[in-house]
């Protein structure tokens, strides 16, 4: 059974701090790095695939150093890059038959291989066209298909969903959910709804530290008393907005049904709801505490 | 010994012995073995040479019939060099601009893998962008140093100056030009490629017609210098690429290029 172990991983650029001591033990099964623009994620996938070095710590496939491990690390890892590169020249067949080379692939199972790889994603009728002429979904599709051509043990996919259209999402939230048996899938992501169903186990990444993991049932618990409901004039509900995270608004007979995240009851007539993850992604991501100094100056 | 031996012999070649094989449980052993085999990844660790015919395998036509379209226009250019009466400064200058084209035409190879984003890609292939870097030098050197020989060798009956020093007069233009290349490549990343590659060859190209403009540059006196220029530009063109694989290692430099 595969095992990855960050032990107090830190990446400084320069000045900047983009990763700052992150340890976890990461065993088969689905993990989802959730973040918002900028928290760490890549540079701590980048990290994962030996692409970037860590300016302290280490990180450990099975007790082995990755960079000691070198090409035998890389051939059981698939990565899919926030932006994916390509040979736009290239057919996709010829592209995925060039990257199964590099990965050490024999000539005859690389033919294979593409060939599967196109027709899990869909892309077999498009197998002889150049990439140049591909959409962004099937960019992305071609990326996922390259991810999967060793068959890797760990997978790591950095915005895997970006430019694919629901059904598409959803298709893809089943093939990984069906890949995650036997290996190690890190999925990096700002979009929630990518990871609520298929992660085993969720971390939430801020300033380059994991702020919060555990299954998505325990994380949107740890929020539990803090999601509220309510219905508001839209003079009412513009103040509020202001004063705190809304997660959702909806405008219903002259009145504004509000779901917001608060440490405290923020409006008279406001009452507790069931907490999701969009919810919790508030919670840690917009500074809720500087929102309840501001609404207990605003709300009467 | 020789009756124990005996007494064995007998044991064993007596059939009652023997327990038949169980069909079933021999079928179901196959069967477990089969899976077994099949469940195991058999790994291949493609040897170096290997590795270079892959990567000569997915070079695209274009790139082909353009080293193709080089070696005609050397051909030309040699038979064009040793019509009557040529200008030996003009031909070796014009030698010279042309090495640096083809020079930087093979570099444009390995300038392919940091371009499209496919560099973070490559570094997390088995074989990684460092190995593969490795294989487009050494293929684009080779061929390099095949014009640079052809070019010198033909040139030196015309000239009668000697192999070396011809080799010297075109090797120079050559790697400074590459030097520069390598130079934009790894600090002028934010410049578009095409445009980033034509203004070091028009540079380069330019620099290399500087003895037309200055014929007493060919002359024995100031071959000192250009041995310097050329030892210079060896070294400088080390340093270059160490630079670039150390970089290449760390990876530090090349995801703020990507970011």
């Amino acid at each position: 059974m595969p095992e990855l172990f960050l032990d107090r991983v830190t990446k400084q650029f320069k000045q900047k701090i983009a990763v700052d001591n992150v340890s976890i033990r990461m065993k088969t099964g689905v993990y989802g790095f959730l973040g918002a623009n900028g928290a760490g994620k890549t540079t701590l996938l980048r990290m994962l695939c030996g692409i970037l070095k860590p300016t302290a710590g280490e990180i450990s496939y099975n007790g082995m150093e990755i960079g000691q491990l070198d090409g035998e690390y890389r051939r059981i890892l698939g990565y899919l890059p926030q932006d994916f590169g390509y040979y736009p020249s290239f057919s996709a067949r010829r592209y995925l038959e060039y990257l199964a080379a590099q990965k050490a692939l024999p000539k005859d199972l690389a033919k294979n291989k593409a060939q599967e790889m196109l027709e899990l994603v869909g892309l077999s009728d498009t197998g002889k066209q150049k990439i140049r002429t591909f959409s962004g979904g099937m960019l992305r599709r071609l990326g996922i298909a390259q991810a999967l051509l060793n068959d890797p043990e760990i997978l790591i996919l950095d915005e895997p969903t970006a430019g694919l259209d629901p059904k598409e999402r959803i298709r893809f939230r089943n093939m990984i959910s069906a890949l995650s048996k036997d290996r190690i899938v890190i999925l990096s992501t700002h979009i929630v709804s990518d990871i609520e169903y298929i992660a085993d186990e969720i971390l939430l990444i801020k300033h380059g530290q994991i702020i919060k993991h555990g299954t998505a049932q325990a994380i949107t618990e740890s929020i539990r008393g803090h999601v509220w409901e309510c219905l508001a004039t839209p003079k009412v509900a513009e103040r509020i907005q202001a004063s705190c995270p809304v997660s959702s608004l909806k405008h219903t007979d002259g009145k504004v049904h509000l779901r917001l995240i608060s440490h405290s009851c923020p409006f008279k007539g406001a009452v507790a709801a069931e907490p999701g993850l969009e919810d919790v992604y508030l919670y840690y991501f917009e500074e809720v505490s500087e929102y309840a100094n501001d609404l207990e100056r605003r709300i009467v | 010994m020789d009756c124990r031996k005996h007494k064995q012999q007998t044991v064993f070649q007596d059939a009652s012995w023997r327990f038949l094989p169980d069909a079933g449980k021999k079928a179901e052993s196959l069967l477990a073995v089969r899976q077994a085999v099949a469940q195991k990844h058999i790994q291949k660790r493609p040897a170096f040479l290997e590795q270079i015919f892959c990567q000569m395998r997915f070079h695209t036509w274009q790139h082909w019939a353009t080293q193709g379209a080089i070696l005609l226009c050397v051909f030309l250019l040699v038979l064009w060099t040793g019509r009557k009466g040529a200008d030996h400064t003009v031909s070796l200058s014009v030698c010279s601009v042309f090495i640096v084209f083809a020079g930087n035409i093979c570099l444009s190879s390995i300038v392919q893998l940091f371009s499209w984003h496919m560099a973070e890609l490559e570094m997390t292939l088995y074989f990684d962008l460092k190995q593969v870097v490795c294989i487009r030098m050494l293929e684009a050197g080779l061929f390099d140093l095949f014009l640079l020989g052809f070019l010198s060798g033909c040139l030196e009956s015309r000239l009668e100056t000697g192999i070396f020093v011809c080799l010297l007069y075109l090797l120079v233009p050559f790697l400074w030009s590459e030097i520069f290349c390598l130079h934009m490549l790894a600090h002028a990343r934010s410049m578009a490629s095409s445009f980033r590659q034509l203004s070091c060859v028009l540079v380069s190209a330019l620099c290399a017609l500087f003895p037309v403009f200055w014929r007493d540059a060919y002359l024995p006196a100031y071959r000192l210098v250009w041995v310097h220029l050329s030892v210079a530009g060896c070294v400088l063109l080390i340093l270059e690429i160490c630079w670039i694989f150390y970089h290449m290692k760390t990876g530090d430099r090349l995801c703020r290029i990507l970011s």
